[in-house]
């Protein structure tokens, strides 16, 4: 069905067909230039999704463990939260300039809200039974941390860096869309200039396929450390 | 087997070691603020001495929990204080242990390292988590998650985690109310067996007339909400205590009367 909406149905001549895909994902491959740019956002995205689940992890169990703070921050994160990374991208290509820091600063932007909110929400729904066995066994602040929070907290930290993942996969493609000269988003920008719709679809695919296998890992992850839920 | 006069042994035994004298004095506990809020505990007075196998019984919403949480330092008496061994029960503390009406286990750890996580040095001693379990006839699952336990293992896991830390005094509330009669039975019998060996002061909460009278030295009968004391009974029969005979159906006409 494919294949004839692209060479007999409206499209044709500007969407291409599987086998001008296969071509060109050859072609793309072969040349290096789809790797160079997997390997550039992919890269983008370790560092940019590292700093923000280092920061929003042990943040929001510091603002979930002190209720006061918390209640503080919520109008500002709820505010925040609602604007969408690529929106920032102006402000920062102004004030860091086009290299690499605005394309990051995207990225810890989108990863770092679902991955603080989830953290405070895990943290706050543990059962205060345990925090009272956690107080009749001495617990250490450490040992709270270690044997009650950060398990306890394990599915909804989970999801937030699974969520946090996705969210700024998608920003990123966009900032590279934007304010880059790599990347997929980049690669997808400069074809569409010179009206290579077969390489545009190519950067959709691998952003999709990458994007699930993202997702994937985290599920695997997930399965992998909630074993003592059972099946 | 025990008779009424080792019983006595005990807490002779107890003088010359720690004391765990349980005081509450003048204790009431009101939750909300000022006079708007619910008044639990109204004026309680009590001593259960150093040796002791004390039961609260009660109406269900009468304080028998909270009195005994307040004992356990998980919280403060509004008026009064509490003391045990002569100090004041600021907070919790080793020298208390506590099981819950659920065991309370952590699900993401093993049976083991559950029971490790309840000794001061979290378990460096490996032969005494396995004789903890051992204890509780659980010595072949130290390697399961709590997930896997019935109810009534689960239940000895958590008293196995609370006698880790060494308490001299040991509360219970209903710890065993979950469980089916058989299982329940035996329980009881272990309850008694490590009281007795170990000379732990008990404070139980239970809402089974029979088991009040089964185990405890002294049954402290709260009224209905606002809880006040009605009457400390003790129990004088010898151990093991038979449920069937006239002595023990004396206990347990005197109690109905006073619940009913």
């Amino acid at each position: 069905m494919w294949w004839l909406s692209a060479n007999r149905g409206f499209g044709t001549g500007i969407l291409p067909g599987p086998d001008d895909l296969a071509t060109t994902i050859n072609r793309l491959v072969s040349s290096g230039e789809l790797t160079g740019h997997v390997r550039i956002s992919l890269w983008r995205i370790a560092y940019g999704f590292g700093i923000a689940a280092g920061t929003a992890v042990p943040l929001g169990i510091m603002v979930a463990s002190l209720p006061g703070f918390g209640q503080l921050l919520l109008p500002a994160l709820e505010f925040l939260r609602q604007i969408p990374p690529v929106a920032w991208i102006p402000v920062f290509i102004l004030t860091l300039g086009i290299g690499e820091a605005t394309k990051l600063a995207v990225i810890v932007y989108a990863a770092f809200f679902p991955i603080f909110m989830n953290t405070i929400l895990g943290v706050d729904q543990i059962d205060s039974h345990y925090w009272e066995v956690a107080q009749l066994l001495q617990f250490s602040r450490w040992e709270s941390l270690r044997e009650l929070i950060l398990p306890a907290a394990t599915p909804s930290l989970i999801t937030g860096l699974r969520l946090g993942m996705s969210n700024s996969w998608r920003a990123l493609v966009a900032a590279e869309m934007l304010a880059a000269f790599s990347g997929l988003g980049y690669m997808i920008m400069s074809a569409r200039s010179l009206v290579r719709m077969d390489e545009v679809f190519v950067g959709i695919a691998v952003i999709g396929l990458l994007g699930s296998l993202f997702d994937w890992g985290w599920r695997a992850i997930e399965k992998r450390l909630l074993y003592w839920r059972g099946t | 087997m025990k008779n009424a006069s080792s019983i006595g042994g005990v807490r002779e035994i107890s003088q010359h070691g720690p004391k765990a004298d349980i005081e509450v004095q003048n204790v009431s506990k009101r939750f909300g603020s000022d006079a708007d809020g619910l008044l639990a505990l109204s004026n309680i007075n009590l001593c259960v001495p150093t040796g002791a196998f004390a039961t609260i019984i009660g109406q269900s919403g009468c304080g028998k929990t909270t009195l005994l949480r307040m004992i356990a330092g998980l919280e403060p008496p509004t008026y009064g204080v509490v003391k045990v061994g002569g100090q004041v029960v600021q907070g919790t503390s080793w020298e208390r242990g506590m099981v819950f009406q659920e065991p309370r286990l952590f699900p993401w750890f093993t049976v083991a390292r559950n029971v490790r996580l309840g000794m001061p040095d979290r378990g460096h001693n490996q032969e005494a988590v396995t004789g903890l379990l051992r204890l509780v006839g659980l010595e072949d699952f130290g390697t399961a998650f709590p997930r896997e336990l019935s109810g009534g293992m689960a239940q000895r896991v958590a008293l196995a985690r609370a006698l880790a830390g060494s308490p001299r005094v040991l509360l219970l509330d209903e710890p065993l109310g979950a469980l089916d009669a058989v299982t329940r039975m035996r329980m009881q019998q272990e309850l008694l067996k490590i009281w007795q060996d170990r000379q732990l002061t008990i404070v139980a909460v239970t809402h089974d007339l029979d088991e009040a009278i089964l185990l405890s030295t002294q049954i402290v009968v709260l009224s209905e909400r606002p809880g006040r004391i009605k009457k400390v009974i003790p129990v004088d029969l010898p151990y093991p205590r038979n449920r069937l005979t006239g002595e023990f159906n004396v206990f347990r006409q005197e109690l109905m009367g006073m619940l009913l």
